[in-house]
């Protein structure tokens, strides 16, 4: 309750919430190159898919934060719909560069990796085909709250989008499932079940990295964000007295 | 009484669809040139146009039903008649509703009537005439609906034409997905009736959450 | 040192894009940071210029 009081107060937020950014950023970075370490000295190729296995440790973290940012704007926005958190919409605003960033980093180590072992570089697979729109869907949201012209409107537009977004993805998750098992072609790749502890240990390193990484920036951009506010009101404050 | 007030809407609605010069055939005419425009860049060869026949007449039905959705509602934001609507004790859920239920009427269910003879253009066989309209209307009340949820979130935005695309496209994947499925079936004489099911599903969907995600957008644009 | 084998180029394009993109997502922030800054500091300079504190 004490966590919801500082965060429903853009000056307590203010006050608060620096060092939270740079400690949550640093040990984003930090665990990034640990389990980058770990993946790229450490840890034994696989036995079926040999060095291109490694691929893995940062192309299924960025899967993981492209689905976890949704998640979390999706949040807020339902928090700024239902109770008009003025902070709830900064922070749906303010993560959805990062949204997209990693949703992006994530379809091209995909391609990347589809190249060696499926032997193409883009395959209309049902998880690859989902992440796909899922970036759309952070393009269409970012470019809503570009688009109008006043943060009003627009926080709650995007707000809007956001759940609409958040209600349709698992529909169109089976949809395209639907889609691609109708329209199955052969793939050389089989699951990888059998990974070893070892094998997956620097896949939750960077997982926890690219997450506090995500955290840190999505503060720093609400602070930049609220600045900005500020500014923009003490200018119209200025304008308005002649 | 809120019916009431939502069937004045829809008749309104209708009316000034039908009277109104273009509203309806510019989309029709949009469906019937990118069908027809289709065979000059695949080329003529019959095969390939059945192959892909089906596929090119959904893809034009979608976007077909985006392209008359930037004045959905922002004709009557910018005119007002929103506000009255607002101020007259009708909820703008039952606004909405009625809007695209009167739009999909004046316009969705023609691009349904032609579907069928692009279809024979494009080489599909006559005998699923009946299907492809049948698939194409319920198809289309999917695309419209959804589509409304887009040009209420954009109504507030001058030139949200490519906005309303980027932000709806992502809903359209469902029935993108089984409408095609639908008219594959009905073209090979194989099964159509469960993808339409599906579409229809879509379909629901979509009339269902429409329009209180419409009305919510709507809310904030007026005020 | 390293010896991937013939999927060398793969995981070091792949290594290499994740290190650009968030490369790029920290100094964009940190860019915007320093912008927000700058313009809160602008408009209370011109505010005081015109002689009214807050």
């Amino acid at each position: 309750m004490a966590i919801m009081t500082v965060f429903a107060n853009p000056h307590r937020f203010m006050s608060v919430s620096q060092p939270f950014a740079w400690i949550f950023s640093l040990a984003g970075v930090a665990l990034i190159f640990a389990g980058v370490y770990m993946g790229l000295f450490l840890a034994p190729a696989d036995a079926r898919q040999g060095d291109a296995a490694r691929i893995m440790f940062v192309h299924v973290p960025s899967a993981w934060l492209s689905m976890f940012a949704f998640a979390f704007m999706a949040g807020a926005s339902l928090v700024s719909l239902v109770w008009r958190h003025a902070l709830a919409d900064v922070a749906a605003k303010s993560a959805a560069p990062f949204g997209a960033a990693f949703t992006a980093l994530c379809l091209t180590t995909g391609s990347i990796w589809g190249y060696p072992i499926w032997g193409t570089w883009w395959e209309w697979d049902g998880r690859m085909t989902s992440v796909l729109i899922l970036f759309f869907i952070y393009l269409g949201y970012i470019a809503l709250w570009q688009a109008m012209d006043t943060p009003q409107k627009a926080s709650r537009a995007a707000a809007v989008l956001c759940l609409v977004g958040a209600v349709n993805l698992p529909i169109i998750k089976f949809s395209v499932e639907w889609w691609n098992t109708l329209h199955q072609t052969a793939t050389f790749f089989t699951g990888d079940n059998n990974a070893t502890y070892g094998f997956k240990a620097p896949m939750y390193v960077v997982a926890l990295g690219y997450l506090a990484l995500f955290g840190g920036l999505t503060l720093f951009n609400m602070r930049a964000e609220i600045l900005l506010t500020r500014a923009e009101m003490r200018l119209q404050r200025r304008l308005a007295l002649g | 009484m809120m019916v009431s007030g939502a069937g004045a809407v829809f008749v309104r609605e209708l009316k000034q669809a039908w009277s109104g010069g273009g509203g309806v055939s510019l989309p029709l005419g949009f469906f019937a040139g990118a069908c027809s425009l289709t065979p000059l860049s695949l080329g003529p060869e019959a095969d390939l146009l059945r192959a892909a026949g089906p596929g090119v007449l959904w893809i034009a039905l979608a976007l077909s039903s985006l392209l008359p959705m930037e004045r959905l509602f922002q004709a009557d934001l910018e005119d007002g008649t929103l506000d009255a609507y607002a101020g007259s004790g009708v909820a703008l859920e039952w606004v909405a509703a009625a809007k695209t239920a009167a739009h999909w009427v004046s316009t969705g269910l023609p691009l349904a009537l032609i579907a069928p003879v692009l279809w024979i253009m494009l080489q599909g066989p006559v005998s699923s005439m009946f299907q492809v309209a049948l698939v194409s209307s319920i198809g289309s009340a999917a695309f419209f609906f959804f589509g409304a949820i887009g040009a209420a979130l954009t109504a507030g935005v001058r030139r949200g034409g490519l906005l309303i695309t980027l932000v709806a496209l992502p809903l359209y994947c469902p029935a993108m997905i089984f409408g095609s499925a639908a008219l594959y079936g009905a073209a090979s004489g194989g099964d159509w009736t469960s993808p339409l099911m599906l579409t229809s599903a879509a379909a629901l969907f979509a009339i269902a959450c429409s329009p209180f995600a419409a009305a919510s957008a709507l809310r904030a644009a007026i005020d | 040192m390293f010896d991937y084998d013939k999927y060398a180029p793969y995981v070091f394009w792949s290594y290499g894009i994740a290190a650009v993109v968030l490369t790029g997502v920290v100094v964009w922030t940190f860019l915007r940071v320093r912008a927000a800054h700058r313009a809160l500091k602008d408009a209370d300079d011109e505010i005081v210029g015109k002689g009214r504190e807050e």
